[in-house]
């Protein structure tokens, strides 16, 4: 490798905090043709809610707990925004891939929640919140400073 | 008073013939029970019961996430399955927990027959693994007392 390249070549991130690596792994899994993840104000669009790290579990800190909620937000109708869900689900269960550095013990999905917002004088927004647990591990425990 | 976490204090195991001590992995807590028998030496001349110090003994528990590729767990392991005496240490190393690690700084030195292992597998929850050990022999304690 040329001095230039190892001057700029680009390090993989280090992250002491489980939140990074569950977001940025999260947008990746529910991004897809047709349904658009934040940055957006059309529908259909999932959003994340909220994301939640909880205490280290161990006296290490590398087993994370993190509590995390997807939004699936549509305006055709509750069955289809039912489905964007379903299929949130589906992803987010099957196969969720880290960053470097981390791995992803298991994701359940808990609570489901529909704010469906209906108003006589705007169209009908069809909201869900799905909550989701999901267990995290730090596999790499110093960061790369050469 | 010199207060400290719980944290520090963490449960260690001599790996095979291994000279350092290697941390049992996804440790959450741990327990040192030290007992000393009260022998009974009152007569007739005194009111009140009266003893000399007996036979001393130890047990160590620890909670872990249980891990059946990790080399510390699995020492653990062959104390119970093929009857092996567990090196053990528990408190805190100079040097900490990673590969600088050194000698035992404070806590306990010992062996120790395993006198039970302790699966809990929750729904929604980690794995978790409770160890049992029954100490052979005397305990070292350090610092040592003077």
């Amino acid at each position: 490798m040329s001095l230039f390249s190892r001057l700029f070549a680009r390090k993989p991130a280090y992250h002491e905090s489980g939140y990074g690596p569950v977001y940025s792994a999260v947008v990746s899994r529910l991004e897809r043709p047709g349904v658009r993840v934040g940055r957006s104000s059309f529908y259909p669009r999932v959003e994340i809610h909220s994301i939640t790290e909880g205490e280290r579990l161990d006296k290490e800190g590398q087993l994370r707990q993190v509590s995390l909620t997807v939004e699936s937000i549509g305006n055709a109708s509750l069955a289809a925004t039912t489905a964007m869900n379903e299929e949130n689900v589906k992803r987010l269960t099957s196969e969720l891939v880290l960053p470097e550095g981390w791995r992803c013990v298991g994701v359940l999905p808990d609570q489901l929640t529909d704010l469906t917002e209906s108003a006589d004088t705007a169209k009908i927004i069809y909201r869900l919140l799905q909550g989701f647990t999901i267990w995290v591990e730090r596999v790499k425990t110093e960061p790369n400073n050469d | 008073m010199a207060a400290i976490l719980g944290n520090v204090n963490r449960f260690y195991v001599k790996i095979g013939s291994a000279t350092t001590y290697t941390w049992l992995t996804g440790e959450q807590n741990n327990s040192v029970n030290r007992t000393q028998e009260a022998i009974e030496v009152s007569d007739k001349s005194t009111d009140w019961a009266q003893f000399i110090g007996g036979k001393k003994g130890a047990t160590i528990e620890a909670t872990i996430f249980a891990d059946n590729s990790d080399s510390a767990q699995q020492e653990v392991l062959k104390g119970l399955y093929q009857g092996t005496k567990v090196q053990f240490f528990v408190g805190t190393l100079v040097g900490g927990t990673g590969a600088d690690a050194g000698n035992p700084s404070s806590g306990e030195v010992g062996q120790a027959v395993v006198t039970g292992i302790s699966d809990t597998n929750d729904f929604g929850s980690v794995s978790t693994r409770n160890v049992t050990l029954t100490v052979d022999g005397a305990l070292t304690h350090y610092p040592s007392l003077t």
